[in-house]
């Protein structure tokens, strides 16, 4: 195996980390201030796929700028699911709210699958663009631009929430409730709000991974347990509490996948991210960039 | 100013106050005085919002609290310091004043209060970009005090504030409390294991057992009660 070789699955490796991270962020702003494990954050991402995919298919509609209208779709969702399903669980202690947000995820999952088999039928989808197959050719490397499309996309979308959490009112607000949410409401914070609000956030950010995935890999039905899973995994990895962490642990499990497939093989990509998952569990639980 | 009805409060099938009845008038520093256990931070607690009462009634300044939520409450001018201070211990100093004013009527006045707070307290201005956490007690202390202060209550609660302190901290704490009645006109529900330091500060005081309010009388003449001194300061009944 040569060098450049190398440094071309470690350059996909690191683009489809961006995408890790987008997904991650959300799961882990709706796990770090709800305390819930939202399991369909991935069904989330699925269905920002799809109703970028429609409207490219409706319209010709650019994915990219198709996110400008589903991302605010995804927060109204979000907002929607918040009332209809979670908020039930958030005032209960912590265990029974463990177990009724799984059950609740579990469920809410499976509905979005099938719905999504109804809608769109069980095919793979992919938005086709103009510019899909394009590439820029650097010394030899690969970019792929739908794909450099998505890395912009992500850091700007994990920027705008990093500064929107330390700047604004809202922002504090979301993370003083993830802090101590007793504290919160002693300060005047009406945290079923904070609570409403970081969801729908989650899910738009989701969605946005969602647009993001249909352009530059492919979406069906049935994805979204593997990104819910991958997300969780950069969640563990890089710790509650950093956005900007929650990206970099996204390309690190990236590249650690994309390294590992190059040197012992594509067959073991999943085995080294439950790999690193248990690891990080074990030696260091608060994640690398954790509070 | 704030008064309490016949409270009644429940843990589960626990009853945990019974038929608590106490007044605070403005400008005034009340104590409640009791062994671990007595319910006086669950009574704080509830005051707050942040448990409900099975029964009885606790107005602020007319205004009905016990139905309402604890974010709600603080708005209405009545801020609870809690027990263990509950500071956003990952945010930075300034985070925390901050969101001590996140409500409307606060807000507008933040820079004020923010100065009035800095100069008080010069070391939190100094370490106003520190996290939280990485403070010492006492001054994780002082600013519990001040997050509560920046939303301009009329009324503090405060949950034992010199828990675990040094005595030279203590006795700042207390200075501090008198100081802000003074200075910010609040009146001050307090509650404290330093039962000396508190009936000197208090106006009037509460004595709390078992979840009823079992005495009642001004600071000073609980301080030279001596069923007060034997039980609560300590000292041989009968020796003055």
């Amino acid at each position: 195996m040569s060098l450049p070789f190398l440094i071309q699955r470690l350059i996909f490796g690191l683009l489809t980390g961006a995408l890790y991270g987008l997904a991650a962020a959300g799961l882990s702003l709706v796990f770090g201030v709800l305390r819930v494990l939202n399991v369909a954050h991935g069904e989330l991402v699925m269905i920002g796929g799809y109703a970028s995919f429609w409207l490219f298919a409706r319209t010709g509609l650019d994915p990219f700028v198709s996110l400008v209208l589903t991302m605010p779709l995804m927060f109204a969702i979000g907002l929607g699911l918040h009332q209809g399903l979670f908020t039930h669980v958030e005032t209960l202690d912590q265990e029974p709210r463990i177990k009724n947000s799984l059950l609740i995820g579990f469920g809410l999952a499976l509905a979005l699958q099938n719905l999504a088999i109804r809608l769109w039928t069980p095919d793979e989808r992919s938005i086709a663009t103009a510019y899909s197959g394009a590439v820029i050719t650097l010394r030899g490397l690969v970019f792929p631009v739908v794909r450099l499309g998505g890395l912009v996309t992500a850091v700007v979308a994990i920027a705008a929430l990093h500064l929107f959490l330390r700047k604004t009112y809202m922002g504090k607000a979301i993370r003083g409730t993830s802090q101590d949410w007793e504290a919160a409401q002693l300060v005047g914070i009406d945290i079923r709000r904070t609570y409403l609000v970081a969801f729908a956030i989650g899910a738009a950010l989701a969605g946005a991974a969602g647009t993001l995935v249909s352009v530059g890999y492919s979406i069906n039905p049935s994805i979204g347990l593997e990104w819910t899973l991958k997300a969780l995994i950069v969640v563990v990895l890089a710790g509650l509490g950093s956005m900007p962490g929650t990206l970099l642990g996204g390309m690190l499990l990236g590249l650690a996948e994309s390294g590992s497939a190059a040197v012992i093989g594509g067959a073991y990509q999943e085995v080294v991210s439950l790999v690193i998952f248990l690891l990080v569990l074990m030696v260091r639980p608060q994640g690398l960039f954790g509070r | 100013m704030l008064d309490v009805t016949d409270l009644d409060v429940f843990y589960g099938d626990l009853q945990a106050l019974w038929q608590i009845s106490l007044q605070v008038n403005p400008r005034e520093v009340v104590a409640l005085l009791g062994p671990n256990g007595a319910g006086k931070t669950t009574l704080l607690r509830t005051i707050a919002g942040l448990q409900r009462p099975a029964s009885g009634e606790v107005t602020f300044e007319g205004a009905s609290l016990h139905r309402e939520p604890a974010y709600r409450i603080v708005a209405l001018g009545v801020s609870l310091v809690p027990e263990g201070r509950r500071l956003f211990s990952g945010m930075t100093v300034l985070e925390n004043l901050e969101l001590g004013a996140f409500t409307l009527d606060a807000r507008p006045q933040r820079a004020q209060t923010l100065r009035w707070v800095y100069e008080m307290f010069p070391v939190l201005a100094e370490r106003r970009h520190q996290v939280a956490g990485t403070m010492s007690g006492g001054e994780q202390q002082m600013l519990a005090i001040c997050r509560a202060l920046m939303a301009r209550p009329r009324i503090l609660l405060l949950d034992e504030p010199s828990l675990g302190l040094a005595p030279l901290v203590v006795r700042r704490i207390f200075e501090v409390i008198r100081h802000i009645t003074v200075d910010l006109e609040v009146s001050v529900l307090l509650v404290d294991q330093n039962v000396k330091a508190a009936l000197e500060l208090a106006d009037r005081a509460y004595l709390v057992q078992s979840g009823r309010i079992v005495g009642h009388g001004t600071g000073r003449d609980l301080l030279s009660d001596e069923q007060v001194q034997s039980v609560y300061l300590g000292l041989p009944s009968g020796s003055g």
